[in-house]
């Protein structure tokens, strides 16, 4: 069979070959730009749709609840007076408005949305009438964001290290042992280790103080002796979260790093002769931090809602105790805030981690 | 695949966790050994405040009930109360997980793992604190309802994923091709293998509820079902670290963590011990 | 065509698959005619490499996956659209041997359920009794002691016992059709010679037979016609002995040439000399699969995807090189019709 040659085509291209690169280049960026920000905008679109049915949920499970504002107001009035008081029609009329239960309920939608969402208000509250509910949440968050979230980030560099060790000396008698210990207790929940701290420290070894964010004697001040006093009363709190969630991230971080040092890079670089603290560093740790921090990112969006007990056990004016004194109160616009500004953190960390992984990881594009 | 040997911590996990069902299931017959006749909650048979001697062996509280009696009732709901909990909410993670993974990639499964997803973010602690709060006298039953509701999607999420390993498996194509319909694929192929994640579904459940149980009763919600958190919130009111009564405290804090640790080594031993890497290098050989 | 016993009209499937992060359209099957008469016993042979889209045309052909465009035929009627007793009863006929002979077997259960679950179902048996023995006859019939069988674990038998277990399966359901997905890819020498033999036992007794195959050997001892299968297309058909010594597509000839001879002054041939297209050159979608790695690329193969042209002797293939012997017929009638090779 007679066979043909391709058709010289070839030299054509070489001539061209100066002038192309310059402007495929450009071409490619302006794409590659132009893709860069269609993931942008389709990320930030998830998030306000997600923000969207979040809230959504939120005013249908309040809605959904027996029981409303005045109930609790009536309630309030009897525990006062002793007896049932009867409410007047303009009292209720009253209520209803400051707590936006007038008309249908898609103007109480309506309404709701366009407070919440785009106002940060979430009507007054019942604990503080009639201070905003928005308030007293904001007062809060600081303390809780500011003990938890370092927690946080204080267990998992000791989680990071601990694995590390573990899995470096995985061939020993020692780190499997503890190994399972720290399996043992990673799901303990926070609260239990926070009474067994208040019990160790406060009642038998009489160190540190149980209550409170700061000695009552002291009133916010910025200086030493106030932050001296608020960094004693956070030992506690924040040795409870660090106890169990160091557990938690030991082991990730061991799993990870003990699968990394079975690929054969590893192998290759020990060939080379290189040391083991530069492929420690190098190869391992750097392999193993990417995972792990997009677990740091997910917990520090937890970190608002994750140990309401631990705030409310050591008396610690943050999130917890707000939600515990709304809750006997039956504070409807504080408990609503509580759950909207959780749901809000998560969803703003999750975004944030999307939004600048890519940077971090040259796998994504 | 049926190994003989036992991996450690699973044995380990079902020593303590069974040592603990079986006192809390024996606990109609121990109590009246300290509470006598009356029962547990009986108010004013004995002294107040008696410290631990041999008729009372953790004391008395303020309203003269034996403390060790209290203690055992409280382990005993917290245990039914979670497994019920438990038992519901694996069933929904079951459900959810093998729709989601048998048609994965259709429009079914989206849906489903957006509403798991969701149900994942969500702070799960105020809702069944605000839920208990505003519905009155809630009954140990529809507490245990409400904990399993909102503590299937974890299971949900681990068991579509292996539902989505197993499917692709050439087994489920001969059964298909044996003349099995989508029910017994799921029934007599899929669900066998899945017997241990199931497990470990049921552990982690149990451990959501009992956990979201007691902090409920720590901060003095769902009073009907008087739990190990039911204690615990009347030690911290009552002072008692401070006035020598600790052991109101610390031995349902001790008895909760040993539980948590049991079911948490159970959860660990089965995944080692049923991994299917681990497995099927085992048995091809 | 209501005389085929399988037929397939344009059948295509297409797959999403995630590279770098985006999704892209992966073409496992594309646009592919192929014809199994109906007179029984015969053996058509689908040959291409691993990753041509061979595990798919299977799955398509068997209903256990839907195309994205096209049909499969069985007996002249649509197979997307069996309910109820007609679908039984195809599944009763049509039945499969796959290429992993561990992974068709449940770990939970013990060997015997491929053999009794398909009793059961299609209610082959009228008692337990007559389960179990023809259980025994056809594990007799494929040389296995059924007590060396019966009752255990996938585990505890060979690669080769769980294949011949298989065979078993065919024996016991007398498929009038099987589709045999790289049956013996994984079973070493000795036991494949074997396996072939009892499956033209089973040919020769009227079954017919869907023969996918990487290696071009395997599929010329079993005889009948045969179709190359190149990224999801058809790029040759004719029979395999015309295949093997007048392969007209490059593909197939680099196939071909790449069969290891039993001859040590001769270097076993991998690969044809380097392609005429520079390798990295992206290639649009118009053109023909295989340009960038042809040496005989022409121009028009750029522009233009080869249609199927027929060189005569049943043979037929899709590439412009024939174009001036036979003229572009364009013609998609399927060449392996059962008259042929009768
Ligand atoms: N379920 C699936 N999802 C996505 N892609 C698939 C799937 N099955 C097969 N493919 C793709 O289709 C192509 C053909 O695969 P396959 O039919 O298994 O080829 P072969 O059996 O010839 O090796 C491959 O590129 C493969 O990646
Ligand atoms: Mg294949």
């Amino acid at each position: 069979m007679e066979r043909r040659g391709a058709v010289p085509h070839a030299p054509q291209e070489s001539q061209l070959a100066d002038s192309v690169p310059n402007t495929a280049l450009r071409a490619a960026r302006i794409v590659r730009r132009r893709r860069v920000l269609m993931v942008v905008v389709r990320r930030l679109g998830g998030y306000v749709l997600s923000i969207w049915a979040a809230f959504t949920v939120t005013f249908i499970f309040f809605h959904l609840i027996p029981g409303s504002p005045i109930d609790a107001y009536a309630q309030q009035m009897e525990n006062q007076f002793g007896q049932q008081v009867p409410l007047s029609s303009q009292v209720i009329a009253f209520w209803n408005k400051e707590f936006g239960l007038n008309g249908n309920v898609f103007e109480q939608y309506y309404r709701y949305l366009t407070n919440t969402l785009l106002r940060g208000n979430m009507g007054p509250s019942f604990i503080a009438f009639p201070e905003p509910a928005s308030e007293l949440i904001f007062h809060a968050l600081p303390w809780t964001v500011g003990l938890f979230g370092s927690a946080v980030l204080i267990s998992w560099i000791m989680g990071l290290v601990a694995g590390l060790l573990l899995a470096w000396f995985k061939d020993t008698v020692v780190a499997p042992t503890l190994t399972t210990l720290a399996l043992a207790g990673a799901q303990i929940p926070y609260y239990l280790a926070a009474l067994g701290l208040v019990f160790l420290f406060a009642f038998i070894l009489l160190w540190l103080p149980q209550q409170g964010a700061y000695a009552a004697s002291l009133t916010p001040h910025f200086d030493f002796r106030f932050i001296g006093s608020v960094l004693k009363h956070s030992i506690l709190p924040g040795c409870s979260l660090v106890i169990t969630s160091f557990l938690g991230w030991a082991i990730s971080t061991r799993a990870l790093v003990v699968s990394i040092m079975g690929e054969d890079f590893l192998l290759y670089a020990e060939a080379k002769g290189l040391r083991t603290g530069t492929i420690l560093r190098h190869y391992v740790l750097r392999n193993a931090m990417l995972p792990q921090i997009t677990g740091l990112g997910i917990s520090l969006g937890f970190a608002v809602n994750g140990a309401y007990l631990v705030s409310y056990i050591f008396n610690y004016p943050g999130i917890g105790l707000l939600l515990v004194n709304a809750l006997t109160q039956l504070d409807y616009n504080v408990l609503e805030g509580i759950v909207l500004i959780s749901i809000v953190t998560v969803l703003t960390a999750n975004l944030l981690l999307d939004l600048c992984l890519p940077l971090v990881d040259p796998r994504i594009e | 695949m049926r190994s003989t040997h036992w991996d450690g911590r699973l044995l380990a996990g079902m020593v303590i966790t069974g040592l603990i069902v079986v006192v809390a299931a024996s606990e109609p017959w121990l109590a009246p050994f300290w509470s006598g006749a009356a029962g547990p909650t009986a108010v004013g048979i004995f002294a107040s405040w008696s410290h631990p001697q041999w008729a009372h062996p953790l004391g008395t509280n303020q309203f003269g009930q034996d403390i060790l009696a209290l203690t055992l009732l409280g382990l005993r709901n917290s245990l039914v109360v979670g497994l019920q909990a438990g038992i519901l909410g694996t069933f929904i993670g079951i459900c959810v997980g093998f729709t989601s993974g048998y048609f994965g990639g259709t429009v079914v499964d989206e849906a489903l793992r957006t509403v798991t997803d969701a149900w994942l973010v969500i702070p799960s602690f105020p809702l069944i604190a605000v839920l208990a709060a505003f519905v009155r006298n809630l009954s140990v039953t529809e507490l245990a309802i409400i904990l399993g509701i909102f503590s299937w999607a974890g299971a949900a999420r681990a068991i579509r994923a292996q539902v989505l390993m197993l499917r692709s498996m050439a087994y489920v194509d001969m059964a298909r091709l044996s003349g099995a319909g989508h029910i017994a694929v799921i029934g007599q192929e899929l669900l066998p293998n899945m017997y241990p994640y199931l497990g470990v579904g049921l552990a982690s459940s149990i451990m959501g509820a009992i956990g979201s149980l007691v902090g409920l009763s720590i901060i003095g919600l769902g009073q009907n079902a008087f739990s190990l958190g039911t204690l615990i919130q009347y030690g911290l009111s009552e002072g008692v670290l401070s006035i020598g009564f600790s052991q109101i405290i610390v031995v349902p804090v001790l008895i909760l963590i040993a539980l948590f640790v049991g079911l948490n080594l159970i959860n660990v031993g089965l995944d080692v011990q049923f991994n299917p890497r681990l497995k099927g290098s085992k048995s091809r050989g | 065509m209501s005389g085929a016993l399988l037929e397939t009209r344009s059948l295509s499937r297409v797959f999403w698959q995630r590279r770098l992060g985006r999704p892209v359209q992966v073409r496992a099957v594309s646009d592919v005619n192929l014809t199994l008469g109906s007179s029984g016993g015969e053996v058509l042979s689908v040959v291409g490499e691993s990753g041509s889209g061979k595990s798919t045309l299977a799955r398509l052909i068997l209903g256990l996956d839907r195309p994205s465009a096209g049909n499969v035929f069985y007996r002249g009627e649509d197979v997307a659209r069996f309910v109820g007793a007609k679908r039984r009863q195809f599944r009763r006929e049509v039945q499969a041997v796959f290429q992993d002979p561990y992974a068709i077997f449940n770990p939970f259960y013990t060997v015997d359920r491929v053999l009794a679950q398909p009793l059961r179902r299609f209610h082959l048996a009228s008692s337990l009794h007559e389960a179990q023995q023809r259980m025994e006859d056809s594990l007799r019939a494929v040389d296995l002691r059924p007590r060396d069988v019966l009752g255990r674990y996938p585990h505890q038998l060979s690669g080769g016992e769980r294949q011949r277990v298989m065979l078993a399966r065919l024996h016991l359901l007398r498929p009038q059709l099987v589709i045999a997905d790289e049956p013996v890819s994984m079973i070493d020498a000795a036991l494949r010679t074997m396996f072939l033999n009892i499956l033209l036992d089973f040919r020769d007794a009227g079954m017919s037979c869907l023969f996918i195959t990487h290696n071009l050997e395997t599929s010329y001892y079993l005889g009948g016609n045969a179709l190359v299968l190149y990224q999801g297309r058809v790029v040759e058909r004719a029979p395999i002995d015309r295949i093997l010594h007048a392969p007209k597509h490059p593909y197939t000839q680099m196939l071909v040439s790449s069969i290891p001879v039993p001859d040590p002054k001769k270097r076993w041939k991998t690969s044809l000399p380097e392609s005429a297209i520079e390798s990295g050159e992206t290639v649009g979608s118009a053109g023909c699969p295989f340009l960038v790695r042809c040496p005989y690329a022409m121009e028009v193969c750029r522009r233009q995807d080869p249609p199927m042209m027929s060189v005569g002797d049943g043979q037929e293939a899709a590439c412009f090189l024939l174009a001036d012997r036979g003229g572009v017929r364009g013609s998609m009638a399927p060449m392996c019709k059962a008259e042929e090779s009768g």
